[in-house]
């Protein structure tokens, strides 16, 4: 796997994460991913938007545009069930991944 | 979502992008939104907090661009773009859009008008189900090849042979059809009963033969082409079941087969096995015109088909050697048999017109570079905000594929338009009944990949060296320059000289192909052509019982045709010259020892005439005598022989009185000769001068002729064949024939008259094959020197253009009208001698291929080459001069002043 790859592999696993909390708008996933990471991830808008764009072309996530709180549009994202799905995938994955890190990064 | 409704997002993201973009733009806008009411809500000022945001947000164009990039619709979107541009582009600038699409539908029309005569002669001739792979089965001798089988050899290659698939037979049948109006004799085929489903082709109403059928005690039946069903029932359906009357017998309509059928050029068709004579046809030893057909196995080549037949051929020489010892068995891919005369021709007219196609090729790259310099700046602006060589390629190529397309278009207009003329000029007679030459999807296909590409060659070639230079080389070129850009310069004169070379090739090729052409029409027929007009009777077996009740009809006419108005001498022939083929038949000479070998045998072409043949076509007689009304049936035998047979066999002596057996002699006879046909001994009374029979370019060989009174006859049948009537008339040919044939049915009035001809025209279609291989060639070369031209003339245009400043110096230094055109069309001439001069000898080795085409004048012919080299060079220095002028028109004030 390419660099861009693995990174945007993790954006996209951390995205669908975030919107299994509930639908939300591209905003909002930031915000949620910059909260509970307690400020470590902070994702730039250039990343963001091409990657729920991406998943909404894999059909991960599905879009409607909506009214947000103060009565303005917004386009709102969730979860389908194919995302949910590859949600459980991914995060097998990066579990397998991190700690076969950590077995190498241990052994000296 | 399921796979499809993502092709269907991706899809209507394509085509609904302003929906799309506008939507994203909200998303965006709303995110700074929300920012920067964060911002604010953080403590900052609105100021700040708008400040801030918009910097944390980055570039929203770049934003976007990457969400069409994870949208994966960027390449479409980014051609759809470069089209829509293109297409402004070319509409903006008309002189250059019509100049370049008129230049490729030249070429393209061309190509595709070649293309559809080779699609239906040489691929596509027939309508039959994969004809691709039909076989032709035909009989070699020592001497000939493609030569009829005998009925019973038929029978036994088709039932031992293991190749084919199947087999079916067809031979020429000429029935009289009476009951009707007038009576006719019609142009048809008897096949055996496999013959239709050989050739895979259903009846479009009806049925064909049924194998019951193919028998003599079967009802009498026939099949109708689309033709003949429409001429003589209207097309309607109502023709299935009714019947008809060929030769005195009833035969009932059981099919109609559809249109473009038409094996073997025939009216209808009936079964072998109902032929009357099929009890004479059954020998072995008679080749009455059977040729079969067969589709081979899938798998198996022509090449299995032969050797199977021969095998077959060899087996029945051992079990007959009396009849079959010469009978070889050959095979030829029926396809290719059929084009086999037209194929050389084709092959050059279409190198000539991907010649053609290459000059136009060569002029849209030079258009493209010249028009390329208006828009450097263009390209540079682009190149600076980061467009790619490969995108700003890209460009180029979507629009020149635009281009090509419009020309590729407007081509097939030019090449349907061309159809009419083209279908009038082909020799249908030197190829199957069944081509046509049409626009097909074929056509159209092959057209289209062509403009395609010509659009990237020229495309490639000239957006390399536009995007070479690299964007801020460009921006820096101001518009003040001196000397001409470097931009191509070299390339375009390059593609100039190789299309003033390419233009010099093909005209040499035409001229040579005309010189051809008149020394061919110039040559001597051997008889005067003059006003002969000619019609033909056939009389059929069942017409009179005894021969001399033929001869006496036969004389009647002549009598009273001599006595029409304007008719100066009339005579009867089995053979017309230009006609059908003359019968060729090997002769034994009895005055010398018999020669030892079958090949050794001298072999003449004949034909039986009335003793009137030659003073009618007014043809020489150098010796002797020729036939009169004492050589009848019962006089001794007499013939007469031609010049070219006096040199050739009696050179210096006098061949009159010497005896002449017609057939080959008795030890080395093939087979035995028909019944009626035993060789007679024939004595030589005259020596006529040399006629042409078929073409006039070929060798006369040695020609007999017997008189009509004593011809042989076969049993049955109360004549050699057809007899033409040919008379010299005052008035001119074409109008006598109504006269001819009404005197011919007042004598019979169910006797059936061809449709005659005036032999002048007979000639005229002999040429017909050399005629539009002149003139498509001719029409080619001028084209190509044409467009050549008008690149000279662009070039020279474009130079004077680039140079106006160096030329406004130059008057104002001094120089006079004189001294400027010779600077400006000495660049041109430059290479336009340099093109002739390649092209000359480019041509030495080229005009080889043609050299089977030629008559009269050589391959390298010097007049010819010398001649025309000036007349490209004049016609090059005329386009040169045409622009040079304007160059002395050039106020030096004014160019000097304006930057």
């Amino acid at each position: 796997m390419k660099k861009t790859d693995l990174l945007q592999g993790t954006l996209d696993l951390l995205i669908l994460k975030t919107l299994a909390l509930g639908p939300m708008h591209g905003f909002a996933v930031a915000q949620r991913i910059r909260q509970i990471s307690c400020e470590v991830l902070r994702v730039q808008q250039g990343s963001l938007y091409p990657a729920l764009h991406r998943l909404e072309g894999r059909g991960w996530i599905s879009a409607e545009w909506g009214d947000s709180e103060n009565n303005r549009r917004a386009k709102y994202y969730r979860l389908t069930r194919a995302g949910r799905k590859q949600l459980g995938v991914g995060t097998t994955h990066w579990e397998r991944f991190a700690s076969a890190i950590g077995r190498i990064l241990e052994s000296t | 979502m399921s796979s499809w409704r993502r092709a269907g997002a991706w899809v209507r993201g394509l085509f609904s992008r302003e929906r799309v973009e506008r939507e994203l733009d909200d998303e965006l806008r709303f995110h700074l939104q929300k920012q920067v009411e964060e911002n604010v809500r953080a403590g900052m000022s609105d100021e700040e907090a708008r400040r801030r945001a918009r910097l944390d947000l980055g570039g929203l164009d770049q934003i976007k661009e990457q969400v069409r990039d994870a949208r994966g619709t960027r390449f479409v979107e980014e051609t759809l773009q470069d089209l829509r541009y293109g297409l402004r582009a070319l509409r903006l600038s008309p002189a250059f859009t019509s100049v370049a699409v008129a230049t490729l539908a030249l070429g393209l029309g061309a190509n595709a008008a070649v293309f559809s005569l080779i699609n239906g002669v040489v691929l596509h001739p027939f309508p039959y189900r994969d004809a691709g792979r039909l076989i032709l089965l035909h009989r070699r001798s020592a001497q000939a090849d493609l030569m009829p089988l005998s009925l019973p050899d038929f029978y036994d290659w088709r039932d031992q042979s293991h190749s084919f698939e199947s087999m079916g037979a067809v031979y020429r049948w000429n029935p009289i059809l009476t009951g009707g109006r007038e009576p006719e004799q019609l142009f048809a085929a008897r096949v055996t009963a496999e013959m239709f489903p050989t050739l895979g082709v259903a009846p479009q109403i009806g049925r064909t033969f049924l194998p019951e059928e193919d028998r003599p005690e079967a009802d009498p039946v026939v099949v109708l082409s689309h033709n003949f069903w429409m001429r003589r029932f209207g097309g309607s359906a109502d023709a299935l079941g009714q019947t008809m009357v060929l030769d005195g017998v009833v035969h009932t309509v059981i099919g109609m087969m559809p249109p473009r059928f038409e094996l073997w050029t025939a009216d209808v068709w009936a079964p072998i096995g109902q032929d009357p004579n099929r009890d004479q046809l059954m020998a072995r030893a008679l080749h009455a015109g059977i040729y079969a057909i067969g589709r081979p196995h899938a798998g198996v080549g022509v090449d299995q088909g032969r050797a199977d037949v021969a095998a077959i051929a060899d087996r029945l020489k051992r079990s007959f050697p009396e009849t079959n010892a010469g009978v070889d068995g050959g095979a030829v891919l029926w396809r290719e048999q059929t084009s086999s005369e037209l194929r050389p021709a084709l092959l050059i007219l279409f190198g000539a017109v991907g010649l053609v196609l290459l000059i136009a090729c060569a002029n849209l790259t030079s258009l493209l570079l010249a028009r390329s310099a208006t828009r450097q700046r263009e390209f540079a602006v682009r190149a600076a905000i980061g467009a790619g060589r490969l995108r700003l390629l890209r460009q180029i190529l979507t629009e020149n594929l635009l281009l090509a397309a419009l020309g590729g278009g407007a081509g097939l207009l030019l090449a349907q338009a061309m159809l009419g003329p083209l279908t009038t000029l082909f020799p249908a007679e030197s190829t199957t009944a069944e081509v046509r030459i049409s626009i097909d999807h074929r056509v159209l296909a092959f057209t289209m990949v062509a403009a395609l590409v010509t659009g990237a060659l020229a495309g490639m070639v000239a957006g390399w060296q536009i995007t070479r230079g690299g964007g801020a080389g460009w921006l820096r070129e101001g518009a003040g320059r001196i000397t001409p850009g470097r931009s191509g310069g070299r390339l375009t004169r390059a593609l100039v000289t190789g299309e003033v070379a390419v233009s010099l090739t093909l005209l040499i090729g035409s001229a040579l192909l005309i010189v051809s052409f008149f020394r061919v029409r110039e040559s001597s027929t051997g008889f005067d052509v003059g006003d002969v007009a000619s019609v033909s009777v056939t009389i059929p077996a069942s017409r009179y019982s005894q021969a001399h009740q033929a001869s006496q009809f036969l004389d009647r006419l002549l009598e009273r045709v001599r006595s029409l108005p304007g008719v100066r001498s009339a005579a009867l022939t089995s053979n017309v010259p230009f006609g059908r083929l003359w019968r060729r038949s090997p002769m034994t000479l009895l005055d010398r020892p018999e020669p030892s070998t079958l090949e050794e045998v001298p072999e003449f072409d004949f034909a039986l005439v009335s003793g009137d043949f030659f003073p009618t076509l007014r043809i020489p007689l150098i010796k002797g005598r020729t036939f009169s009304a004492s050589d009848g049936p019962d006089s001794p035998l007499v013939v007469l022989v031609n010049e070219t047979a006096r040199q050739r066999f009696w050179p210096g002596a006098d061949p009159i009185d010497r005896m002449i057996e017609i057939g080959p002699p008795e030890r080395l006879r093939t087979m035995n000769p028909p019944p009626g046909f035993e060789p007679k001994r024939f004595r030589i009374i005259g020596v006529v001068g040399d006629i042409k029979t078929a073409a006039l370019e070929e060798s006369t060989g040695p020609q007999l002729y017997v008189a009509l009174s004593q011809a042989p006859v076969l049993p049955g049948r109360a004549l050699f064949g057809p007899i033409h009537l040919i008379v010299r008339t005052d008035l001119p040919a074409a109008l006598l024939v109504p006269s001819l044939r009404q005197e011919v049915w007042a004598l019979d009035k169910d006797q059936p008259v061809s449709t005659g001809s005036a032999l002048s025209d007979l000639i005229r279609q002999s040429l017909s094959q050399r005629r539009m291989n002149m003139i498509l060639l001719g029409v080619f070369a001028g084209l190509a020197l044409v467009l050549a031209a008008v690149g000279l003339y662009g070039l020279t245009a474009y130079s004077v253009t680039q140079r106006r400043q160096e030329m406004g110096i130059r008057i104002a230094m001094g120089a006079r009208s004189r001294d400027v055109l010779g600077l400006v069309i000495g660049q041109g001439a430059r290479l336009a001698i340099a093109g002739v001069g390649v092209g000359l000898i480019v041509s030495f080795g080229l005009t080889r291929a043609l050299s089977s085409l030629l008559f009269g004048v050589t391959a390298t012919d010097p007049v010819v080459f010398v001649a025309v080299s000036i007349f490209v060079v004049a016609v090059s220095l005329l386009a040169c001069y045409l622009p040079a002028r304007r160059a002395t028109r050039v106020d030096p004030i004014v160019v000097l002043r304006c930057e």
